[in-house]
């Protein structure tokens, strides 16, 4: 399993950026560990300086941490990835399903923060009949990890729909409120984030006393910071 | 720290103030809730019904318990003429009528009494259900306070008659326990007018299916139909408007669904004066919700264009033949086409003028109308 997906990923990776991203959730799937080149030790107590020893050996010089930073950054899938978030999905950050689109703030190599709004549509059925409304969100979505991530996404947006029926007639509206979702990430090298993620959302406007104001939202995403 | 109270302002943007609650309708606390809410959509009336909670056993067995046996042999022998045209079922009595009728009502009030009865079937008194229907039973002490209900109950001569004027009382009932329902829902009544829309063709369209069609009629026209009608007038003029109704009620189904009395009313021509064989058991109009139900069940088409009926039920002086003559009026010129499938269908109908003139017998032979009928007369005499 985890020899095939990497022999996958790799027979698959000059097709393009789409198979590129189904080859790494085989990879994903495989439990890869991330490949990460050693980092310089510090010396430590237990490995005497050279000039303590009084031996003449060469002094190797050691590059500061600072520019190690800047050499991790730049292998490919570590480096900067503030940039443009475009994203597709279905779920509450897309008012159904539709798009999304935000800015990803690196807070720190392993935070990321993307501010996004988002909108598309959604199917609705009442009285037989059967029709698309229009749904819109504002959400920040936060980040941990590397490839890997937990993500945590809370959104403001249309919700559900809500339904009465009156005298037989199913009457709709649209209902808005805050969701809180947590979930997995993977992003590829080439920022491509495949995420999905469950969690609570509850139903503020219109308030209704009388409807179930909780529910479980699910969320389904594939995006690419620019 | 500035950002809460504007948030919590947004999140209760939608609450409102609510008139309506749902409660425990057997506490007092709940009862007087409930009318306080009422009286803001609805009027000032100062009511305090009784209220009582009962087994749909106790309240049938009460109601049997009252009718007498002249009553039960009066119905039995209406039941078998109404059943030769398919209105009722053969057989029927008067206590399974009565337990058929309480069998789909959840509630009641008697204005003999001043109490509203809830037919406890071991449900929770205390959701939006039980909220709603008190409401609606509410609005209903609210008319016999004012003398309304008194004012469509007098001068009812005909089933159809009845069916009008329950449309007003049902009808403005069912409309403020809606709003009721609105309020309590923190739903927005915009689409109340389709729901209505919706609710009158539906009862139309089950209304087909109806075995015992004559006698539920009453619990499925009035609400439907008179919900719409009542709105209608308090869109024109509100509570005043729908009061003033009372004192000009519609007297025909046909105006309550079409909007307008029929043109082309049977007069002097609605029932038929037998010969001296036979006497008049019903001499009746059953009205547009009945007759055209009726129409539609045998599959007829053009049934919207039957303007007015009359029924007579005849019965022989021994008892054993029973006869009943249902007379329409048919918006020409489709009384032929009427009649034609009616024929196709197998019934004894004839043509008179723009009327078709159906007859059945239980005697298990066709019977000629003119035999029987030396004349007609309005079913008002």
């Amino acid at each position: 399993m985890f020899v095939g997906g990497r022999a996958l990923a790799s027979a698959l990776r000059y097709n393009g950026e789409v198979i590129w991203i189904v080859a790494c959730a085989v990879l994903a799937v495989g439990e890869e560990p991330i490949t990460q080149e050693p980092i310089a030790e510090e010396p430590t107590a237990e490995q005497p300086l050279a000039d303590e020893t009084g031996a003449e050996e060469p002094r190797v010089e050691e590059p500061p941490r600072f520019e190690l930073r800047e050499m991790e950054n730049q292998r490919p899938g570590l480096r900067d990835e503030s940039g443009f978030t475009l994203t597709v999905g279905v779920g509450p950050a897309f008012g159904g399903i539709g798009v999304s689109l935000g800015y990803t703030f690196e807070a720190t190599q392993l935070v990321h923060l993307s501010p996004y709004v988002g909108g598309g549509f959604i199917g609705v059925e009442a009285n037989d009949e059967a029709e698309l409304w229009g749904g819109a969100a504002a959400g920040l979505l936060t980040s941990v990890g590397r490839r890997h991530r937990v993500v945590l996404d809370v959104i403001f947006g249309s919700t559900a729909v809500q339904y009465l029926r009156f005298h037989g007639y199913e009457m709709t509206r649209r209902s808005w409120g805050p969701t809180a979702l947590i979930g997995y990430a993977f992003v590829t090298k080439n920022h491509f984030m495949v995420r999905g993620a469950l969690g609570p959302s509850f139903i503020a406007l219109p308030y209704s006393p009388e409807h179930d104001h909780w529910s479980l939202a699910a969320q389904l995403a594939v995006g690419k910071t620019f | 720290m500035k950002r809460a109270p504007a948030f919590a302002l947004l999140f209760l943007a939608g609450c409102g103030d609510r008139l309506f609650a749902p409660c425990d309708i057997r506490t007092a606390r709940c009862q007087e809730s409930l009318t306080n809410g009422l009286r803001q959509l609805r009027n000032e009336s100062a009511i305090a019904p009784s209220v009582m909670v009962r087994s749909e056993e106790e309240v049938v067995a009460d109601s049997i318990d009252s009718t007498t046996p002249a009553e039960r042999e009066s119905f039995a022998r209406q039941n078998t003429i109404l059943s030769l045209l398919g209105l009722s079922q053969p057989g029927l009595s008067l206590d399974a009528q009565v337990q058929n009728r309480f069998d789909r009502v959840a509630a009641f009030y008697s204005s003999s009494t001043d109490a509203i009865t809830v037919i406890d079937r071991g449900q929770a008194l205390d959701g939006v259900g039980p909220a709603l229907t008190f409401t609606h039973e509410l609005v209903h002490a609210m008319q016999g306070a004012e003398g309304l209900l008194a004012l469509a109950s007098q001068d009812v001569d005909t089933t159809d008659e009845g069916l009008a004027h329950r449309a007003i009382t049902e009808g403005e009932a069912t409309f403020y326990e809606d709003l009721a329902g609105f309020d309590l829902f923190g739903w927005d009544d915009d689409e109340h007018e389709k729901a209505l829309a919706y609710y009158r063709d539906s009862t139309a369209y089950y209304a087909v299916f109806e075995d015992l069609l004559i006698y539920n009629a009453s619990i499925l026209f009035p609400y439907a139909f008179g919900a719409a009608y009542v709105r209608r007038i308090w869109e024109q003029g509100g509570q005043p408007a729908v009061v003033a109704t009372y004192d000009a009620l519609p007297s025909t189904t046909f105006g309550v669904i079409d909007g307008e009395e029929p043109s082309a009313l049977l007069g002097a021509d609605a029932i038929a004066v037998p010969t001296a064989d036979y006497t008049v058991a019903i001499a009746d109009r059953f009205g547009a919700f009945i007759v055209r139900a009726w129409c539609s069940r045998q599959d007829f088409i053009g049934c919207e264009d039957i303007q007015d009926d009359g029924f007579t039920g005849l019965v022989s002086a021994d008892g054993t033949s029973s006869i009943a003559i249902w007379r329409m009026r048919v918006r020409p010129p489709n009384a032929d086409f009427l009649l034609q499938r009616a024929r196709d269908a197998g019934f004894n109908v004839s043509l008179v003028g723009d009327d078709l003139i159906f007859v059945a017998s239980n005697t298990g032979s066709r019977v000629d109308y003119t035999t029987l009928v030396t004349g007609w007369r309005s079913n008002d005499d």
